[in-house]
């Protein structure tokens, strides 16, 4: 039997939390890996926003909605955005969103992201 | 034909023999036993379940025999086999009864994907049943031996099978595992329940197996759909209460708690999927069983 990979929890926290991540130069982009699994890749909507189901990884995530937006803006192959770049994406979207909270947001679903191991950091 | 009909003479007879062919639920077991000191207590665990006859399919051969060797007489040791083959290593000779309950669960959870199993009990009121999913320690087994023995039917108390099909719940009425504290606070709640003698020492603690109830055993093919998820965590001196759960966090529950969940890849997703989407999922934090009980039976009241 193969061993059993655990579902994870990747939902935004109440209370946003410091963050470690650098922002000066730095863009992210998707990783390989999440181009392999898109077209099976399962989604559904649930009250606190996505359940992601990637069958090859045997991996599940709960997403925030603005953790699945983010993930979204970087699931083209190629194309890498700074954390400048896709708070303004979101501020596009939700012309409304208070920037500062929106900021935080983003930082959050960046990390969650980063730790899932579906995007990476680059310098350049 | 039940098992009670038998007497405790043929019960012996056919468990060391050829075996006790009945069924749990969906599944047909023939169960043998070389240790003859469990007949007792397996024939009253088992007293209202049905026999079936020699002709039927059995999905499960298992077998506790004594140790080899010394180990007959040295440390008494038990064995328990399944179609000839020995999944587990041997334990103390005292534990067999308890034995044959996890090498049976063993056995489902191993060998059934064809159904979403789930580590959970589940039980029921007419055709609605509850899913309590929970970690070792927070009072699963407890409060599910406390709820059947206040009416509600017994599903399972450690295996919830989902079918893939239809969502439906399948239950198998097999008994409830109480460990340590909850022995004496089910004996004390349920004087009229089947409970065998206490097993010390085992893996778990003491163990003591709760014989599960008539009408469970009678109504175990009853269609019966989940209407709520029910995460219970005993703590001390707490009032019962449950809180809202979202479905995301069910989902992520669930999905935890399911046995085979990784190997059904899309089915399982969809399957505990659709089990969130139709329950209405909680967190419930209790201390006395009376309470918890009563909260049971307002849902039950609430959507009927």
């Amino acid at each position: 039997m193969p061993p059993k990979s655990k579902p994870t929890w990747t939902t935004s926290s109440p209370e946003p939390r410091p963050s470690a991540l650098p922002s000066a130069g730095i863009h992210y982009a998707a990783c390989n890996a999440l181009f392999d699994a898109l077209p099976s890749v399962l989604w559904k909507s649930v009250d606190e926003g996505w359940v992601r189901f990637d069958p090859h990884a045997g991996e599940t995530l709960l997403l925030a909605p603005i953790t699945r937006f983010i993930l979204d803006q970087l699931s083209t192959p190629g194309r890498r955005l700074s954390e400048d770049a896709l708070n303004q994406a979101v501020l596009d979207e939700e012309p409304d969103a208070d920037p500062a909270e929106c900021r935080t947001q983003v930082r959050i679903a960046l990390e969650a992201l980063l730790d899932a191991r579906l995007i990476q950091a680059t310098s350049h | 034909m039940k098992v009670s009909a038998l007497s405790s003479a043929e019960f012996s007879e056919r468990l060391a023999g050829d075996g006790i062919r009945l069924a749990a639920g969906p599944f047909n077991c023939r169960l043998q036993s070389g240790v003859p000191e469990i007949a007792g207590e397996l024939a009253r665990l088992y007293a209202h379940h049905p026999l079936i006859d020699d002709t039927r399919f059995v999905d499960f051969h298992v077998s506790i025999q004594p140790g080899h060797g010394l180990r007959r007489w040295l440390r008494p040791q038990a064995r328990f086999i399944v179609d000839a083959i020995e999944p587990f290593t041997p334990l103390p000779r005292d534990q067999s009864l308890p034995m044959l309950e996890w090498g049976l669960n063993w056995c489902i959870t191993a060998y059934s994907q064809h159904i979403l199993v789930i580590h959970a009990a589940s039980v029921a009121r007419g055709n609605r049943a509850a899913i309590l999913p929970a970690p070792p320690g927070s009072g699963k087994s407890t409060l599910c031996a406390a709820l059947v023995n206040r009416g509600w039917r017994l599903l399972s108390d450690e295996l919830t099978m989902i079918r893939l099909d239809t969502g439906e719940l399948m239950g198998l009425a097999r008994p409830v595992s109480l460990k340590n504290a909850s022995i004496d606070i089910i004996r004390n709640y349920a004087p009229d329940a089947f409970l065998t003698r206490p097993v010390l020492d085992t893996t778990k603690g003491t163990v003591a197996l709760m014989a599960p109830t008539q009408a469970s055993v009678e109504a175990v093919n009853t269609p019966t759909r989940a209407a709520w998820m029910v995460l219970p965590r005993y703590q001390a001196g707490a009032d019962a209460r449950l809180t809202p759960m979202g479905n995301g966090a069910a989902f992520m529950q669930l999905a935890d708690n399911a046995m085979n969940y990784h190997i059904l890849g899309a089915r399982g997703f969809e399957a505990v999927g659709r089990t969130v989407d139709q329950c209405r999922n909680f967190s419930f934090e209790y201390s006395r069983l009376d309470d918890a009980i009563a909260v049971f039976e307002q849902l039950a009241r609430d959507e009927a």
